[in-house]
């Protein structure tokens, strides 16, 4: 798994970088002037993995950092460390399928920050998931509202239907009465009009009662219906009440949480503001009962959560028409299963476990001191000089800061005595530059104490080091600073490697051998390929002398924008936009223009070709040697066509030899101009000797057929109808940087003049005619 | 009418008056298409004065054609494309007419006057214009096409194909110069360059240009595509004939060919005598 992309926000000058592709080779270069912010690139990245910052690091507009890291995986990644059975459905395939892991780390107002998984895939996962627990709540609460009504309705209803079966059975025996008493009157009658008179009567009550007797029957089965129906909802009532209750509960107590975390931060605030022992005892004592108020609002949150997290399924089974008992077990085993899902912010825990370690190797607690208190060592004191160097020379040699608690001088002196022998650096795996014979070196160490010269500490521990070659023993400062810088970063190496040798690793190391001699530093620059298949790289740097000019895709300008002055944010541009960088960002790559020099060869007193830039430079030694070898032909590239006029200057002072060939564009007509009239003073009546004008060619791409430029330049299938160096402008590509990777996969072998159409071929064979024609018109072969 | 109750189902009726004013409108549109694609096309007169003793069998399928033909000179070197472009129809047309301008742009540009680096510079433009990058859910839209330039002395010819080949009848033997097998447009290979062929012709050679309209069309007795084959020998049986001769026995066997049978697609066929 290695680093592949990464974003900052907020932090220091940087406000948002936007994402920045790096390297897949593992070496990225951070370029730019003092104040750019390459060093708060390391740090935010450093910060990252760590979760601490300090608080200079904030904004003035209190906005607060936000570090994204995108890992690349390679889909077989195993995630050992990461318990995947609680991981939601869809998240470890669409890891495995996009073959990244995206982590963000923000940091919040009390300086904590969080970890989550990010990306638009896995966020749509989990925006899912919370969409639907929010939607679970809000289908709780209509459900119980609807069904609060319906009760109400049913319960009026039922009092309404009561009422009426009372009235009716009083009717019935008020009618049954009169029955009676009619039935009595009738007995005794013997008038046959009062007989007729009371027999209508009697048959009309007998009327009305059946009449009443009906009705109430059809009311006493309504009212069972409904008192059915109202008992029926009772369970999904109950709940559902009482699910809303547990959720306003919820609500409520989220503020209180909040509140009793941020009493208790002032509580601590105070108490550390606390000077007397009576006032630090009330400190104390209010710091114990606001802990407690936190514990307990956060128990009882918990406990909420989890309720209404069982509720809201209880309701929502009853209301699909399930039965109390199996709504009740059904919930219960979703929220389970729902519960032991990591969270997002889980999940990002989880997955930043198996991340590779950032460490950060910097010059002041990374260089070997000549002499470090045990103290520091057994307090872990960080700050001190030389810490970290004397930390991993320990674990080289397998000691623990304990070990110096033995009380027994002989045997510690002994046992120091043993190891001295056997810590050993071997500078020829990393530094080619020659220590002594066998370029080895020892490193010594003792434990001594501090005596009367140091009244202060006199009588407390410390060690000393020594480095010994096959000459002299010296303290580390004695040596030089680039032997000091090898050793210490040989040790961090080690010290890793014995320490976590499973464990993927990222190195941030600011100004990697700073001051060291330009050798040193391009030694550098070889340790860095050596080690990059099992360590990544990110190093800041000013110095030409560490960076690959053939591989410029590695750089990260770095830069201020200008636009706001002091103010100004840091901008990060990528290999493929070094172009819109300002020259002064841009300055150890002109310097490597410079360096360059040496290793082409530059005092070459004959054949020496002048081109007008860098990629011409690139493209043409490149092409010149695929060609058929170099034919002893040197390249020098001129720092843009006006640099032209000041290379020649300088080949006619030193008396070599040169040619110089320009693309026939229309920018280098007027450097044309001023070169027939330099030429002309220095070669007179016979200028254009020495000028080898490329006709109808702007530029050195468009020396290939528009075919080979898409195949083996850009890479890219898209119809160009204008010319390369056109297609290039327009889109605004980096053209050293398609120069620079062109002369490495030229370099490698990747092509042969076989691998060229018969347009470029032809192109190139005309065009190196003409280069050697013209040399050999001045009396050289080639 | 059978045919207008047919044409109203399922899209809502239309009152017949209207959709034979939307159809005439229709027609005159492609009539007027037509117009500029003819002019488009090389005139008899430059035709006559580039090829000298010629004929073009042209039979587009619709209106207007996918298939064009186009011809100039340039430093006294003869051009002369047969090219049958994607579809037919008005989609045809309009690629036809981004080839016929393509062609005149680099031709007349004088970049170069080697036939395959000509076929190279306009897939890229094609590709550009209709931003094809590969990906497969844009257009695949292309050409085929055979460019023949013959030199200013005509004693060699410079050919490159693009799925279509050229037949030189000479001694009554057909040479074949075959074409590379890519459209000029996207393919699923990533671009390679056109060949481009130097032949050797010499007088009363007999050079076909055509798309693939003529062997594709299905007809004769068992319902077939006519084939190559008995396309090639009928030209060998016909080329001793005058341009005018081939021209009509071309039609009158194709036209028999297909009897009842739908014309699938465009049909050009180019022939001319080298001088």
């Amino acid at each position: 798994m290695r680093l592949s992309e990464f974003r900052i926000r907020n932090f220091r000058s940087i406000i948002d970088s936007g994402w920045n592709t790096l390297p897949a080779d593992n070496i990225t270069a951070l370029i730019g002037q003092n104040e750019s912010g390459k060093t708060s690139v390391l740090e935010a990245l450093y910060s990252f993995r760590e979760g601490e910052i300090s608080e200079d690091v904030l904004r003035s507009d209190m906005t607060f950092p936000e570090v994204s890291c995108s890992y690349r995986i390679d889909g077989n990644e195993p995630f050992d460390l990461v318990d995947v059975s609680r991981l939601p459905e869809g998240v470890l395939s669409s890891i495995k399928k996009s073959g990244v892991l995206r982590l963000t780390r923000k940091w919040l107002p009390d300086m904590t920050s969080q970890i989550i998984i990010s990306g638009d895939q896995i966020s749509e996962i989990f925006d899912k998931i919370e969409k639907e627990e929010v939607s679970l709540t809000e289908a709780t609460r209509s459900a119980t509202e609807k069904i609060l009504d319906e009760s109400g309705l049913l319960t009026d209803e039922i009092e309404r239907l009561e009422k009426s079966a009372a009235y009716l059975d009083h009717e019935i025996s008020r009618i049954s009465k009169k029955q009676s008493k009619l039935a009595k009157l009738l007995k005794r009658a013997s008038d046959p009009v009062k007989q007729a008179m009371l027999k209508r009567e009697a048959e009309e009550a007998e009327g009305e009662y059946g009449e009443l007797s009906a009705k109430i029957k059809a009311e006493e089965l309504l009212l069972a219906e409904k008192r059915d129906k109202l008992a029926g909802n009772y369970f999904l009532r109950e709940y559902g009440v009482k699910c809303l209750k547990v959720l306003e509960d919820l609500e409520n107590t989220s503020p209180r949480l909040e509140k009793a975390y941020r009493e208790l931060a002032d509580v601590e605030d105070n108490l550390a503001l606390m000077t007397g022992d009576k006032e630090i005892r009330a400190g104390e004592h209010k710091l114990y009962e606001a802990k407690e108020n936190y514990i307990g609002i956060s128990r009882r949150m918990e406990s909420l959560r989890e309720m209404a997290g069982v509720s809201v399924r209880i309701v929502k089974h009853l209301a699909e028409g399930k039965g109390i008992i199996e709504a009740e077990k059904d919930a219960e085993k979703e929220f389970a299963a729902c519960n032991n899902l990591f969270s997002r912010e889980e999940t990002g825990e989880a997955f930043f476990s198996c991340i590779p370690r950032h460490e950060f190797f910097e010059d002041f607690s990374s260089l070997l001191p000549n002499r470090i208190d045990l103290n520091d060592i057994f307090e872990n004191n960080t700050k001190v000089e030389g810490y970290k160097a004397v930390k991993n020379f320990l674990i080289i040699a397998g000691l623990d800061p304990k070990f110096f608690k033995q009380t027994n001088n002989r045997i510690l002196k002994q046992k120091i005595e043993n190891l001295n022998n056997e810590v050993t650096v071997d500078f020829q795996e990393y530094w080619r530059q020659n220590i002594g014979n066998d370029n080895k070196i020892k490193i010594h160490f003792e434990l001594e104490h501090y005596d009367i010269s140091h009244p202060e500490k006199k009588g407390r521990p410390y060690l000393e080091f020594w480095i010994k070659d096959e000459h002299e023993r010296l303290y580390p400062k004695q040596r030089s600073r680039g032997v000091r810088w090898f050793l210490s970063f040989y040790l961090e190496l080690k010290a890793f490697a014995k320490e976590n040798n499973s464990t993927e690793r990222l190195l941030l190391i600011d100004e990697p051998g700073l001051s060291l001699h330009a050798r040193a530093q391009e030694d550098v620059l070889k340790v860095f390929e050596d080690i990059k298949d099992q360590v990544q790289i990110i190093y800041t740097t000013h110095s030409p002398h560490l960076i690959d000019h053939n591989k410029l895709y590695r750089l990260l300008a770095v830069q201020r924008s200008r636009q706001n002055g002091e103010q100004s944010e840091t901008l990060i541009y990528d290999a493929s936009h070094l172009h819109s960088a300002t020259s002064d960002t841009l300055s150890p790559i002109s310097s490597l223009m410079g360096t360059g020099f040496d290793r082409q060869q530059f005092t070459r007193q004959t054949r020496n070709v002048i081109v007008e830039d860098i990629c011409s430079f690139y493209y043409l030694s490149a092409l010149c040697k695929m060609q058929g070898g170099n034919q002893g032909i040197s390249f020098l590239p001129a720092n843009g066509p006006a640099g032209v006029t000041t290379l020649v200057n300088l080949l006619i002072g030193w008396g070599f030899d040169f040619s110089v060939l320009l693309f026939d564009s229309p920018e280098n007509q007027d450097i044309l101009n001023m070169l027939h009239s330099q030429l002309e003073g220095f070669e007179p009546g016979n200028p254009d000797s020495r000028i080898i004008l490329i006709q109808k060619t702007e530029a050195p791409e468009d020396l290939f057929s528009t075919l080979d430029f898409k195949k083996h330049i850009i890479k890219k299938r898209t119809g160009i109808a204008e010319s390369n160096s056109g297609y290039i402008r327009d889109n605004a590509i980096s053209r050293p940087l398609l120069a620079s990777c062109f002369a490495r996969s030229a370099e490698s072998g990747e092509f042969t003049p076989a691998s060229f159409d018969e347009e470029t071929r032809h192109n190139l064979e005309e065009l190196f005619a003409r280069v050697g024609e013209r040399i050999w018109n001045r009396g050289e072969t080639v | 009418m059978p045919g207008s109750k047919k044409s109203n189902k399922g899209s809502g009726y239309s009152p017949p008056g209207q959709a034979k004013a939307a159809n005439q409108e229709i027609m005159a549109s492609l009539r007027y298409a037509e117009l500029i694609q003819k002019a488009l096309m090389p005139s008899d007169q430059l035709l006559k004065r580039l090829l000298g003793e010629h004929f073009i069998f042209f039979m587009p399928k619709e209106v207007i054609s996918g298939d064009f033909y186009w011809v100039t000179q340039k430093d006294l070197q003869t051009y002369i494309v047969a090219a049958d472009c994607t579809g037919h129809g008005v989609p045809g047309a309009l690629m036809s007419i981004l080839g016929i301008s393509f062609l005149n742009e680099i031709v007349k540009s004088g970049r170069t006057d080697r036939a395959g680096r000509i076929l190279n510079r306009i897939r890229e433009k094609i590709m550009e214009a209709l931003h094809q990058t590969g990906n497969f859910d844009e257009s695949k839209d292309g050409m085929d096409l055979a460019l023949c330039i013959i030199n200013r002395d005509r004693t060699s010819m410079q050919f490159a194909g693009a799925n279509n080949p050229v037949y030189i009848v000479r001694n009554e033997t057909l040479i074949e110069i075959k074409a590379d097998k890519m459209p000029v447009g996207i393919d699923a290979m990533f671009e390679q360059p056109f060949t481009a062929h130097d032949i050797r012709i010499v007088k009363n050679d007999r050079v076909y240009l055509f798309s693939d309209g003529y062997p594709d069309q299905f007809g004769g007795p068992a319902g077939k595509k006519f084939k190559y084959r008995p396309f090639k020998q009928l030209l060998l049986d016909i080329h001793q004939k005058d341009m005018q001769e081939q021209h009509d026995i071309l039609k009158e066997t194709m036209i028999s060919w297909m009897g009842d049978n739908e014309q699938v697609d465009d049909i050009l066929i180019m022939g001319f005598t080298i001088t």
